[in-house]
């Protein structure tokens, strides 16, 4: 593209004038669209574009200027974008907003007809790959009636749960399945602080109408983390319309949360009570059984073998977040896919060391000191002094390999933490630990051990 | 006992300027030394061309090379002509959360040292609200952070969730050796001759992080020029003298 090359050329000399960071803070985030006397460049949001203005712009026209072939360009700056990927993921963002195809107006040019629907569904959340247990089959099987029977079966439905268990999964789930029994339904799904946030622009461009409009006509409103309105009492007040306008129409209204309705301080009584309208579901961590069955079923949509030991494995250190789970398998991935090892029980305890490791990978030499001592039954006072005694120099010289290893203190840095002793005892200290642990299993493994303990 | 007539620096009162010519090795992926943080580098690789993870998060202590890998990981999707931005999380306290607003429509997002940000409701919410953005855009997401997210001082166990979303990765401090040849090859690029003793009294006698090591080697650079000395022991001590970074007393502290 012309604008792009054009542009890509005065990165290119920006380049040599500004810092990395200014780089990549201020103009990589820009998106330049080349339009016969004018260029366009898009800032992603206000902060970026007055920054720029104050900043860069005068440079910028100058050399978008320089390197245009003569041609003489307007440089216009606005808060926009026009990314041709937006929504690949398979998902659309919901906003009056913005247009379908995830190109964002500026706000005078705004007056979105609510027949112009973003779902925001993701298609890879379905039904068919929901993984059933005792702690969700409730909440399934309504979801599934739900989308049977949209507007007539549970109106509202609120499920319940803590983070990371499949609440949004079955939302979308529901979603989709709609969808696809209906192509033209007007489903919307989207985060309750997505709709505060729309709200507020609505307010402040006095677009109020339309983004009634737009939310009032959906003939399913699945709305996500409903937690998030709690306190913000105008945000409440419009949701609370919208919803008495929705159940009026028969239209679907379906909650997430992350606990019961009546437990959501700072929520109003009579949005608590219509909540409580229809049915509320709850959906609790899921068993060992389920969680593997979970980690399979990821797995093979993502083209991964993974040993029903390693499922195991993975699946009793994580307990209580899906999401976590799906973290900790995409690390697996990530690892087998450079490697093209095979994943098996060593490799995947390899690969989620960084992920499972729950202590702080803080390690100083106090520490070292005291966790060495304390495996050594020997004072610190003692390894800081000093005697020369196997028992005490032992010790210390452990510490001071260990602390070479974990550390980035000097060798300096590190003798003065043993009583002021020189870099060179340090250093022989290393050369003995290593010459000891070749020599004798007993040392090897006492380093071994000190040095899990300590890494976490 | 000191000889002035050999000194080997200039006088004080006339100290030769050496031109700012100094080679800036920049944040790119080329720059970093991977070490054992090879299959972090080659996801990074694949999210800068808008494939891959949707997100990661890498975790590490000061100095361990996040930012350098979230500011190349910008640099890089820029190269492949996608529209990216690199946010620290030291500027983002500076402004708003409004700064987070619209990041969605860019290709990639970097956030950097995401831990100053946690444990403030209203940017927590914000982070939380961009992970939820990107992820529905198809917006690929890095953030870093000093500490696992395990370990991170989050309120929002909403935010926590979404964190572990995708692989988290450890920043592994690189070996001695990978240090040694780091340095001779930094050196090299600036036409600086460091032979292994002097890279070997470098690493005995300074703060041994990466950043310290490279920040001391421009100093060296600098000062060798200045004095039109090579790099030999006696000379990088005599330098070492009148630097902040070495024999530092307390570790270096984070931003």
């Amino acid at each position: 593209m012309p604008g792009n090359s054009l542009w890509q050329q005065c990165i290119a000399r920006l380049e040599r004038e500004l810092s990395d960071q200014q780089l990549n803070t201020w103009i990589r985030p820009l998106h330049a669209i080349d339009e016969e006397d004018t260029v366009r460049l898009l800032a992603p949001n206000r902060f970026v574009l007055d920054w720029v203005r104050k900043h860069f712009f005068a440079r910028i026209e100058t050399l978008i200027n320089e390197c245009a072939d003569g041609r003489t360009l307007r440089v216009q700056l606005e808060v926009g974008s026009q990314r041709a990927g937006a929504g690949k993921n398979g998902a659309e963002r919901t906003t009056p907003l913005k247009k379908a195809n995830g190109k964002r107006h500026s706000i005078t040019q705004l007056s979105t007809p609510a027949s112009q629907f973003t779902n925001n569904l993701n298609p890879n959340y379905t039904f068919d790959n929901f993984v059933e247990g005792k702690s969700n089959q409730l909440a399934r099987a309504a979801s599934q009636q739900v989308a049977d029977a949209h507007g007539k079966a549970y109106n509202p439905m609120f499920i319940y749960g803590g983070v990371g268990l499949g609440k949004t999964h079955l939302m979308h789930a529901i979603g989709n399945d709609i969808l696809q029994r209906n192509t033209t339904a007007r489903v919307v799904y989207l985060h309750s602080e997505r709709f505060v946030a729309d709200m507020i622009k609505a307010l402040q461009h006095n677009l109020m109408n339309d983004f009634k409009r737009y939310y009032r006509s959906a003939d399913a409103l699945l709305i996500d983390d409903i937690q998030f309105f709690a306190g913000k009492e105008r945000s409440q007040e419009e949701f609370f319309h919208t919803f008495n306008a929705l159940m009026e129409g028969h239209h679907q209204v379906i909650i997430a949360c992350d606990r019961f309705p009546n437990e959501v301080n700072g929520l109003e009584e009579r949005l608590k009570s219509r909540f409580g309208w229809g049915l509320t579901v709850a959906i609790t961590p899921p068993e060992l059984d389920t969680r593997i069955a979970i980690l399979q079923n990821k797995a093979q949509q993502a083209g991964l073998k993974l040993p029903n030991e390693v499922a195991y494995f993975m699946a009793k250190r994580i307990r209580a977040n899906i999401r976590e789970l799906e973290g900790a398998l995409r690390r697996i991935l990530a690892s087998a896919q450079f490697s093209g090892k095979p994943v098996d029980l060593a490799f995947a305890k390899e690969a989620l060391r960084d992920m499972l490791s729950a202590q702080e990978h803080l390690v100083s030499i106090e520490n070292i000191q005291k966790i060495v001592s304390d495996y050594y039954k020997v004072s610190i006072a003692d390894m800081v002094s000093s005697k020369r005694t196997r028992a005490i120099s032992r010790p210390r010289q452990m510490c001071m390999a260990l602390a070479k290893e974990l550390t980035t203190n000097s060798l300096p840095q590190i003798g003065r933490s043993f009583g002021g002793r020189d870099h060179t005892t340090v250093l022989y200290a290393c050369r003995k630990v290593n010459e000891l642990r070749k020599a004798d299993q007993e040392v090897d493994e006492a380093f071994n051990t000190l040095l899990q303990r300590l890494s976490g | 006992m000191k000889n002035v007539a050999h000194s080997p620096l200039p006088h004080p009162k006339t100290p030769q300027l050496p031109l700012d010519v100094g080679l800036r090795d920049g944040f790119s992926f080329a720059s970093f030394v991977p070490g054992a943080n090879q299959v972090l580098l080659d996801g990074l690789l694949t999210q800068a061309r808008g494939q891959g993870e949707l997100q990661m998060y890498l975790y590490g202590e000061a100095a361990s090379g996040k930012t350098h890998l979230a500011q190349a990981m910008c640099h890089q999707a820029g190269l492949f002509g996608a529209v990216a931005a690199c946010l620290d999380a030291e500027l983002l306290l500076t402004v708003g959360t409004e700064a987070l607003d619209g990041l969605d429509t860019l290709d990639v997002v970097c956030v950097d040292d995401l831990h100053q940000l946690c444990g403030e409701h209203r940017w927590e919410v914000a982070l939380y609200n961009l992970i939820n953005a990107t992820r529905a855009s198809g917006t690929r997401l890095v953030m870093t952070g000093r500490h696992g997210p395990h370990d991170l001082r989050c309120l929002l166990a909403d935010l926590r969730s979404r964190i572990l979303w995708g692989p988290v990765f450890q920043l592994h401090e690189l070996s001695e050796q990978e240090k040694r040849g780091l340095l001779m090859e930094r050196a090299n690029r600036r036409g600086l001759h460091l032979a292994e003793d002097a890279c070997d009294y470098l690493l005995r006698h300074c703060q041994r992080d990466l950043a310290s090591l490279i920040e001391l080697l421009n100093q060296l650079d600098h000062a060798s020029l200045a004095a039109k000395r090579r790099l030999t022991v006696p000379f990088i001590r005599e330098v070492l003298a009148t630097s902040s970074l070495v024999l530092a007393d307390t570790a270096k502290t984070a931003k």
